[in-house]
């Protein structure tokens, strides 16, 4: 990587950073170059390392003096530059992408779960319906007055019950997938900002 | 080099160069790199932070059509240094009379 494309790149990675902060970084490394006499076919990263290890660096020697800043200044709170610088970090170093990797598996994870809960209930609720309706038939061959009530009743109780537990099943699984699906656009929006 | 390199020693290192005179990053880095085992890039988070501290200032000075930042002690970076002198004589002492049998008592 020659020095044009090193700063270009160190640019991009330092474009959260406080104007002054980036700045400065930039005008360092740009006269380093000119006083290592590198020209556009020397490698610089050969010497200096990635524009990623350096921007690193950079981000972290800045969020300390920000946060060192805004303590004088009492206190942390509501400090959306430190906040962004953070999340900068954290997107600039190598745990990033297993990071996002991690939380995608424990979205996909979640999806199951929630999948095979409404399946089971789903299922109950069938169950409910099927005995309930079996139990109307089983009237025919109940030998007394009284029997047959039973099974009637014992039929109505499991229909009503089948019928809740269904209404119940779709009210969960769609206050689910809208969540799933709310929680995944905000996983990948936040990706392209990064 | 077996032993590495402490941040304070290195701040330390740092101060003590630009006593001598102010410097820019490229020489240096190269005066640094002199004496320990550094990479090109680890000085600007240094003196960055050296700068934060009021340790340094900095002030620009032109040089074949283009300007050279140079780096110069504060008063605070003064004190600090000869608290750094302070404390490496102390821990110099201290493990010279571990490893090499001296004793300056």
């Amino acid at each position: 990587m020659n020095k044009t494309e090193f700063i270009k790149q160190l640019e991009k990675r330092l474009k959260r950073l406080p104007k002054e902060d980036r700045e400065d970084a930039i005008r360092y490394y740009e006269e380093y170059f000119e006083e290592m006499g590198a020209d556009d076919s020397t490698d610089v990263t050969s010497t200096l390392g990635t524009p990623d290890k350096i921007a690193r660096e950079i981000i972290a020697t800045c969020t300390e003096k920000h946060m060192d800043a805004q303590k004088e200044k009492g206190g942390i709170r509501n400090n959306t530059t430190v906040i962004w610088m953070i999340i900068l970090g954290i997107c600039a170093s190598p745990v990033a992408v297993p990071l996002a990797f991690a939380a995608i598996i424990c979205l996909v994870a979640l999806l199951i779960v929630v999948f095979s809960l409404v399946l089971s209930i789903a299922c109950v609720s069938l169950a409910c319906i099927a005995c309930g309706f079996a139990l109307f038939f089983t009237t025919i061959a109940a030998p007394g007055f009284a029997q047959k009530l039973i099974c009637v009743g014992g039929g109505f109780l499991l229909l009503g019950i089948g019928l809740l537990l269904a209404i119940a099943t779709i009210a969960f699984a769609n206050i689910c997938t809208h969540g799933i699906a709310a929680a995944f656009k905000h996983l990948f929006i936040r990706k392209k900002v990064s | 080099m077996t032993f590495q390199i402490a941040a304070p020693l290195l701040d330390a290192c740092v101060l003590a160069i630009l006593e001598k005179e102010d410097a820019y990053g490229y020489t240096l880095t190269a005066q640094v790199k002199e004496i320990v085992d550094i990479s090109e890039s680890t000085l600007y988070p240094v003196l960055r932070r050296l700068q934060k501290d009021n340790c340094l200032t900095t002030y620009d000075q032109p040089f074949q059509g283009r300007n050279r930042r140079y780096y110069q002690l504060t008063d605070t970076g003064k004190a600090k240094l000869s608290f750094y002198k302070k404390e490496w004589e102390s821990y110099k002492n201290k493990i010279d009379t571990l490893l090499g049998g001296i004793s300056y008592e």
